[in-house]
């Protein structure tokens, strides 16, 4: 317990660091702020109004400290552009976002983690050779070009799908397949490799020599602990999920905060860009520590260091 | 010189008997070779228009066929490569370059200068690569170079977290004592000692890394923040090929297999490099 102690700890200069660049990054941009928060038509008065509210006129550091103030009430700035504030838009899109990622991780891990221990269990053969060019392959695949494919190919020439949109399942099912591709195939690169470590261990062979069936001694023993490095890899990746989604969901169209951060930089909307990219950042950061947590349950080792 | 010729007959050896890295490394090759001749090998100029053929079918004129502005698909393909083989020749170079100079730094120097760079590497990680590049274009104005600057500035951390495990683990190694009690100095140990020890892990990173870049730099140029019109870029030929998915689907076809191929290239390479490069990730 000690342990997740420190790790949460931990999150919080993370996260500060991770306030910092993002907050940088909009003082970085070209172009006045204060002008940019403004929006197309600056009138004298809102431009003192939010000189004063952001404190532009204060030297940096002060700022930063006023940005997190202001952040950690839950105020992250109003988009001139959509005419409302970004938490509102954050609310609306997080939804959208969410349930893309979710789906992704989903079908990486039911296709994932199978493929990785059929080939381990029978490294060499034909089923794995097959299975690991496929994952190469799906590593490969950039997932906005596979998402245009299967636009393609179900919604263009079969019409079974949607090609485009939001709200019923229908509308999730190119899109997450589309991002659950290269995690599937990275995951299963990562499931073969650990298998293959944990199979030549000394106590999978005391399995094996006290007579247990084989299908016991690869789920029961050599499964469980195979799991630990995928665990990590699947916490890591949720976060390459997230960022993937920024990119799937202008591909298909999707209202969520991809769409939002992209539409932001092209429209210079940096209330819009520096909110969006804080909380992809933070959720990439909750789920490594998420990750940490489960790694934690797995593996009792931990727990009592 | 007798010893990098035998890492150099080795590799190759060790090539042949991976048919997927030779497989990679072919490809590859070809790509780089299509890249360094575009001119020469493109039937038309990237942004010649033919206004007789706009979103032609292929024919014995445009073999590929033309897009929305009659412009030549395959000469566009053949252009395009160069923007992708730059990106990441570049994108890698800024990032092994960061890498280098940082994780050597903090690997040799230790102390509060580590402690630096690992948290500048920790921050850096935290960001997800795209994520990460597509702040910083928009800090930079979209465009290729902000595109090739972004991706090194945000790869550094992976070569620089190598760099500095390798000359934290050869500090102390016989050989490096040995010199050091020659009365080497500082410089000539890095240079000549250490950093050559590093350079195995180094170039399979690279390998892997030139895919990544060409990813990246496909999906950024497809959200309009890389290679701006007229130049192609794959991934922006494939964000206009979109509109014209049911009249000309071979617009959105081609790029995007091209990208797979070079990509999966650099990939089967990597894996195939560092099965014999890099005895302490690979697992055999």
């Amino acid at each position: 317990m000690r342990y997740l102690g420190t790790r949460i700890l931990s999150m919080i200069p993370v996260g500060l660091a991770i306030t910092l660049v993002v907050f940088l990054i909009l003082r970085l941009a070209p172009g006045d702020p204060v002008l940019l928060l403004a929006g197309p038509r600056p009138t004298p008065e809102l431009i003192e109004r939010i000189e004063r509210k952001w404190g532009f006129d204060r030297p940096l550091h002060e700022q930063f400290f006023r940005y997190v103030s202001h952040l950690i009430r839950g105020d992250l700035g109003y988009s001139v552009m959509q005419r409302r504030p970004v938490t509102e838009l954050i609310a609306l899109s997080l939804p959208v976002t969410l349930e893309l990622g979710l789906a992704g991780i989903g079908l990486a891990i039911a296709i994932g983690i199978p493929a990785g221990v059929v080939s381990a269990v029978r490294s060499g053969s034909w089923v794995d050779q097959l299975a690991m060019f496929a994952s190469i392959a799906g590593i490969s695949i950039p997932g906005f070009w596979l998402g245009l494919m299967l636009i393609y190919a179900f919604a263009v020439r079969l019409k079974w799908l949607p090609s485009s949109g939001y709200g019923t399942l229908q509308h999730l099912v190119l899109p997450a397949v589309a991002l659950g591709t290269s995690s599937a195939a990275l995951l299963s690169r990562v499931m073969r490799s650990s298998m293959l470590d944990v199979i030549r261990r000394d106590y999978i062979r005391t399995a094996r020599a006290k007579g247990l069936a084989e299908r016991v001694v690869i789920y029961k023993h050599a499964l469980k602990n195979a799991m630990l490095p995928v665990v990590t890899i699947l916490g890591l990746n949720l976060g390459y999920m997230l960022a993937g989604s920024v990119v799937l969901e202008n591909v298909f169209a999707r209202p969520g905060m991809g769409r939002l951060l992209i539409n932001g930089i092209l429209q210079r909307d940096y209330p819009v860009v520096q909110g969006m990219l804080l909380m992809l950042a933070l959720s990439v950061m909750l789920a490594n520590l998420l990750a940490d947590i489960t790694y934690v349950f797995l593996d009792p080792k931990i727990r009592f260091d | 010189m007798q010893e990098t010729n035998s890492w150099y007959r080795r590799t190759l050896r060790y090539l042949k008997r991976r048919p997927s890295g030779t497989l990679g490394a072919g490809v590859v090759l070809v790509f780089m070779v299509v890249a360094i001749f575009a001119p020469y090998l493109a039937p038309y100029h990237y942004a010649d228009q033919d206004v007789e053929a706009i979103l032609a079918p292929p024919s014995p004129g445009h073999p590929l066929g033309t897009d929305e502005l009659g412009r030549d698909l395959l000469s566009r393909l053949i252009w395009g490569s160069r923007v992708s083989f730059s990106v990441g020749l570049i994108a890698v170079g800024i990032g092994i370059s960061v890498g280098l100079v940082l994780g050597t730094l903090g690997g040799y120097v230790g102390g509060l200068v580590d402690r630096l760079v690992v948290a500048l590497i920790d921050i850096v990680w935290s960001f997800p690569t795209i994520l990460l590049a597509i702040g910083l274009t928009a800090i930079l104005r979209p465009g290729l170079r902000s595109a090739m600057v972004a991706l090194g500035l945000v790869t550094w951390p992976q070569y620089a977290r190598v760099v500095r495990g390798q000359v934290l683990s050869y500090k102390q190694r016989e050989f490096v004592e040995a010199a050091r009690s020659m009365g080497a100095s500082n410089r000539r140990i890095i240079l000549r000692h250490i950093l050559p020890q590093v350079m195995s892990p180094i170039i399979v990173l690279a390998t892997l890394g030139m895919a990544q870049a060409i990813l990246v730099e496909a999906a950024l140029s497809y959200l309009g923040l890389g290679v701006q019109p007229p130049m192609p870029s794959w991934g922006s030929m494939l964000e206009r090929g979109r509109n014209y998915i049911y009249e000309a689907p071979l617009l959105t076809f081609a790029p995007g297999l091209s990208i797979t191929l070079v990509v999966l290239g650099f990939n089967l390479m990597g894996d195939a490099l560092r099965d014999v490069l890099d005895p302490y990730t690979s697992l055999r």
